[in-house]
């Protein structure tokens, strides 16, 4: 007993080490695409027409005093002069601050995020909701109706323009019934909206993951198995099948979540919604490079964050995944 | 050596019949989906709609002139879809915008494709530091939220057909090279392409002659649910105002004129989203009928 | 192995279900602290005011933003030396109680005793020194004071000001919320951006959620006695159609700019009230005179006489606008009634006949991507072809389209809005038609009319200046590089109780007074 238990645990640690050092190199390799991110949004964003003084300058302002507030702020300097500032505060950690009303980039961003990622998941709750049962009806009945109706659901979904869909749910549900607010993250109810509009585009993929998820499940042998003891159809479906079919699903919200980190640019613009895809439209918009860079900065982090932990599940769950990546 | 000269000519000949074969199989597949072949009619009406549109109606007479004693008139026989707030035919003006989002839509996906195909082979055959150098590089174009990505570029080149093509094709360059990547890899090993090499093929003519048109399948499939993709994301960027320009009728901008008349009338923000959807729908459903068609595991 | 799989799968669903739950549950119970239902306290006003603008709040930077509600905020937040009297016109005092020109060149402040700063110091001269100082050196507030020399402190209560050159409209100037006084204790102490919070107005910073609101809790110890309303909110809602929405449904209470077509549903609901005031804004286009065939004064009248100005207030702004063919504003003082051009197409086709373009030409019109400067732009496309000039309308956004039509550039005509009347006669025309003006992106450049506005700025018999001033706006009005159309009304719709409401001044909101009875 003793002897498998040591065989067991020497296999697990090298497991371990091996899981650690992948990650590790992970973070990493996340290190030099960070540094890219930043250099290629700092250099699209410059590039633009026009700069953050020809913004927030008065009307009455002099061409002297543009040029005086460009050579306060540094703007006038060479790009890579002005990138290689930016770069060395980005490597004590300090993202800079906005041009526009000199508000720490950092501080902004995060008190964004917390409306992106309540619509982030709350979308995903709705596209959950939705599709994973239609999804399972679709694989069920094969061919039928059911199957035929959630498909065209799931290519509409997939087809309307979201920000369609948000002004047509404003239309029924805010102007002609009244029943949610049209705007603004004050209450449960404002949220109702734009998450459904998030979630439909996301429902459509996640129905359409699940069913071949499921199609591929249920020609196991275990579930014949489990059918030929006499198990119930519904315990076979929801119990064994749609639980082994499960894993990618998830792992398709989880690459839907990292997405909708950037934020839902067209949802939020619609509903109002303060999220961070808004932020760094507005910010591109007044060409406030700094808040731009920093926040795809930290969207690219953490949207990569997400996607590593959802590798690592993976890998636990898979060996043989785990193998390719540890080679 | 006469003998596997003859050998390879044989596999050769061989290999183009099961190309066709293939082709032709696809297509029999193609045909008995109903979802495709609706899609096929859809796409068909819509393009000869905008097609007609093309010869009846005048750029300056019909779309872009404004008439104010027919300001914001709802729908009827006289104008189908109503007019706008200048008094221009709603119906006329989504016929015409109809090029527009075609053209996007193809001319982007013609970019990432061509972009991305090419550097995803290059890196999928050559592997090593080339392949690390193209895939690191995706991978940062990647990371960077395509929507927030087109934005930044059509702000830096300005707000015209062609930057909004361009913009929208750049976003979809990293989804194609990974896939021709990774259909480039499963090629890679068999044993057709090991038998040219053996019979002294060049690297070149090894990709050309066998690699690209055995990965083509996903390659297609992804084209036509990308073009699917780029007209929405090209109507999402008229409707933030950058895309093309007004007065022009391109279908996200006339979306997003509505807006402002959105209580009261409606059927301004109605139509042209119709538009959208359904174009994007008919192109989904031939996609969706391709991948099948094409992936016979999917289908049985 | 199917163990760990099954719980991982569990854990990740658990995760997504609680972080759903806990990002509703909160909000639910917070939804009543915004609009009129507050429980009856022995205020017998409204707690709460919600109010929406168009454009949201940007930066508490008070000397170097010029966005209009940050503005309009700043005079909650803070006071200015002089008050413009939005109500009866003219001038009123405020932390200066009053004022006079004791030299040539030197204006005499005292100042008001016993105003307290947010953080509890006495405002005293020092604070007006170091403001205007200060402004002197920063983005927003330069234009306003580069006239004034320096600043003498005489004793705690008074100052004096004194001017490197005249300028008669220096304390319009000083009304203007980039010239809010800051605290210099504040500054020495605190952090930048802490420092430009405290101010001495009736409000303080209370919680900015960039985006979504700023919320502003009334300062008990204010000079003028506590406002009556405890909080105002700044509310963000960017689309017009779901802002009047909400004051139709009573989360707000003051809706600036609701849609234009939507109008009817206020003047419908007998709880509203639609207030239409003419607003600063002069929707005007532009013409690039250095450049060909603008060059041409024929092209130019040609263009002037071919504008439908009707046409324009009916499908641009739904009929809520002002017809205007001057340069300066009617709200200016020294505004002249003058003709203008009148809509002529038989005599514009004469013009450019004779200026050699029978059959018209082609040009770009450029506009920012702002709904009401489109709409101008599309109209005037329209209008030009009936005389055979082919517009190509180019929408920018902002920052593009600033720079694409900065003086010295090379544009052809474009879509701009000009409000700056409310500073004086001078700044009104000086900014855009002396040569190199700051806002001059005509490239027009007339001796005579540098030659009046140097004499005009430094009469101080107004009559004279009247005569010189209205000369001036006809002959300007006649060079035809800025083509006015109309004066924008602010719309806003407010709840019928609403009382305290002031014009505003220029197109900044007074908020300071806002409240609403309850019974």
């Amino acid at each position: 007993m003793i002897r498998y238990y040591k065989s067991i645990m020497i296999i697990l640690n090298r497991e371990r080490d091996l899981m650690i050092r992948y990650t590790i190199r992970r973070l990493l390799m996340l290190i030099p695409i960070l540094i890219a991110v930043s250099l290629v949004v700092y250099f699209i964003v410059d590039l633009a027409p026009g700069d953050v003084v020809d913004v927030i300058a008065p009307d009455d302002a002099s061409p002297e005093d543009k040029e005086l507030l460009r050579e306060m702020m540094g703007l006038n300097d060479p790009f890579i002069i002005r990138y290689a500032r930016y770069m060395q505060g980005l490597m004590r950690g300090d993202l800079g601050k906005s041009y526009v009303n000199n508000r720490d980039v950092f501080e902004v961003y995060f008190s964004r995020l917390p409306n992106t990622l309540l619509l982030a998941l709350a979308g995903a709750f709705v596209a959950v909701l939705i599709a994973v049962p239609l999804g399972v009806v679709s694989a069920m009945h094969r061919g039928s109706w059911k199957d035929a109706i959630s498909m065209i659901f799931g290519l509409l979904g997939l087809s309307m323009p979201n920000f369609w869909l948000g002004l047509l749910l404003i239309i029924f549900f805010s102007l002609k019934l009244g029943l949610f607010p049209s705007y603004g993250s004050e209450g449960w109810s404002s949220i109702v909206l734009p998450a459904i509009t998030v979630g439909t585009a996301q429902a459509a993929l996640v129905m359409r993951t699940t069913r071949s998820s499921m199609l591929e499940v249920v020609r196991q042998d275990y579930l014949r198995t489990a059918r030929a003891k006499g198990v119930p159809e519904r315990t076979v479906i929801y119990k064994h099948a749609l639980r082994n079919a499960l894993i990618p699903i998830v792992t398709v919200m989880g690459t839907q979540l990292g997405v909708a980190l950037g934020g839902a640019v067209f949802t939020e613009t619609v509903f109002a919604w303060p999220g961070v895809g808004r932020l760094v439209v507005d910010a591109i918009n007044s060409r406030d490079i700094p808040m731009v860079t920093g926040c795809l900065i930290l969207t690219t982090m953490l949207a990569s964050f997400l996607i590593l932990l959802v590798d690592i599940a993976y890998a636990f769950i898979d060996p043989r995944i785990k193998a390719r990546y540890t080679k | 050596m006469p003998i596997i000269q003859n050998e390879t000519d044989k596999k050769a000949v061989i290999k183009r019949y099961k190309r066709r074969s293939m082709w032709a199989e696809v297509w029999r597949n193609f045909k008995k989906s109903k979802g495709a072949m609706t899609g096929i009619i859809i796409l068909i009406v819509v393009l000869s709609a905008c097609t007609i549109g093309e010869f009846i109606y005048d750029y300056h007479e019909d779309i872009v002139k404004q008439s104010f004693d027919q300001r914001l008139l709802r729908p009827s026989w006289k104008h189908p879809f109503g007019t706008d707030q200048y008094g221009r035919d709603i119906f006329a003006r989504i016929l015409y915008g109809g090029r527009y989002s075609f053209s996007v839509g193809v001319v982007a996906v013609i970019i990432s494709f061509s972009i991305g195909t090419t550097l995803g082979i290059v890196a999928g055959y050559y592997g090593g530091v080339i392949e690390n150098i193209i895939m690191r590089i995706t991978d940062v174009f990647a990371s960077i939220p395509s929507v927030l990505l087109a934005i930044a570029i059509t702000a830096a080149f300005g707000q015209s057909l062609l930057v909004l093509m361009f913009a929208v094709g750049v976003v979809g360059v990293p989804a194609f090279c990974r896939v021709a990547r990774a259909s480039v890899m499963t090629v890679v090993g068999q044993e057709y392409v090991e038998a040219a090499h053996a019979a002294g093929a060049k690297n070149w003519q090894v990709l050309i002659r066998h690699i690209v048109p055995n990965s083509m399948a996903p390659i297609i499939v992804q084209c036509t649910l990308r073009v699917a993709q780029a007209i929405i994301t090209a109507s999402g960027l008229s409707f933030l105002g950058l895309g093309v320009p007004t007065p022009s009728p391109e279908w996200g901008g006339m979306l997003s004129d509505g807006r402002a008349y959105i209580r009261d009338y409606s059927y301004m923000t109605m139509f042209p989203g119709l538009a959208i959807m359904i174009t994007v729908l008919a192109i989904n459903l031939i996609g969706d009928g391709l991948r099948d068609a094409m992936d016979p595991k999917l289908k049985r | 192995m199917s163990k760990t799989k099954k719980n991982i799968v569990l854990l990740l669903l658990a995760c997504l279900l609680m972080s759903v739950l806990s990002g509703c549950a909160p909000s639910s119970s917070e939804q009543s602290d915004v609009g009129p239902s507050e429980e009856p306290q022995e205020t017998a006003y409204q707690k709460t005011i919600v109010i929406a603008p168009a454009l949201d709040f940007v930066s508490t930077e008070t000397q170097v933003t010029t966005s209009g509600t940050s503005k309009s905020v700043f005079l909650m937040v803070f006071n200015t030396l002089v008050e413009q009297d939005t109500e009866k016109g003219g001038l009123i005092p405020s932390l200066a109680e009053s004022w006079e020109l004791v030299s040539d060149d030197t204006w005499e402040f005292k100042l008001r005793r016993g105003v307290k700063f947010h953080d509890g110091t006495d405002f005293t001269a020092e604070d007006v020194k170091f403001t205007i100082e200060r402004g002197k050196e920063q983005g927003a507030s330069k234009a306003k004071l580069e006239s004034i020399k320096r600043v003498e402190i005489v004793d705690d209560y008074t100052v004096h000001i004194i001017m490197s050159k005249p300028d008669v409209d220096i304390l319009y100037k000083l009304t203007d919320p980039n010239c809010v006084i800051l605290s210099k204790n504040a500054f020495e102490t605190l952090s930048e951006e802490e420092a430009y919070k405290i101010g001495t107005g009736p409000y303080t910073y209370n919680r900015w959620e960039q985006g979504d609101y700023l919320s502003l809790l009334r300062f008990e110890d204010y000079w003028e006695g506590t406002p009556k309303t405890e909080e105002i909110v700044i509310r963000n809602i960017p689309e017009a159609a779901s802002r009047l929405i909400a004051l139709q449904t009573g989360e707000i209470d003051i809706c600036i700019s609701p849609p234009q077509i939507d109008l009817h549903y206020i003047a419908e609901d007998p709880n509203l009230t639609l207030l239409q005031i003419p607003g600063a804004n002069c929707r005007y286009i532009g013409i690039n005179s250095s450049k060909k065939p603008f060059n041409d004064i024929r092209v130019r009248q040609a263009i002037a006489h071919s504008i439908n100005r009707k046409g324009f207030v009916e499908a641009v702004y739904e009929g809520n606008a002002t017809v205007h063919n001057n340069v300066m504003h009617p709200g200016n003082l020294f505004y002249k009634e003058i003709e203008g051009y009148s809509y002529d197409k038989e005599k514009a086709l004469a013009l450019l006949a004779e200026a050699g373009y029978p059959n018209g030409f082609s040009a770009t019109i450029y506009s920012s991507s702002g709904t009401v400067q489109k709409a101008v732009a599309t109209v005037m496309q329209a209008q030009m072809a009936e005389i055979g000039i082919d517009l190509e309308v180019q929408s920018l956004e902002t920052a593009t389209f600033n720079a694409t039509v900065a003086p010295g550039s090379d544009y052809d005509m474009c879509v701009n809005g000009w409000g700056g009347y409310v500073v004086g006669p001078d700044n009104a025309l000086r900014n855009m038609f002396y040569t190199g003006g700051n806002n001059n992106n005509f490239g027009f450049s007339d001796e005579y009319v540098d030659k009046t506005l140097d004499e005009a700025v430094s009469i101080s018999d107004i009559e004279t200046r009247k005569k010189l001033y209205g000369e001036l706006q006809e002959y300007i009005t006649n060079q035809a590089v800025f083509l006015p159309i109309a004066i924008e009304m602010i719309d806003m719709g407010v709840k019928s109780d609403l009382e305290g409401f002031v014009p505003p001044q220029g197109s900044i909101q007074k908020f300071k007074n806002v409240y609403i009875p309850i019974e």
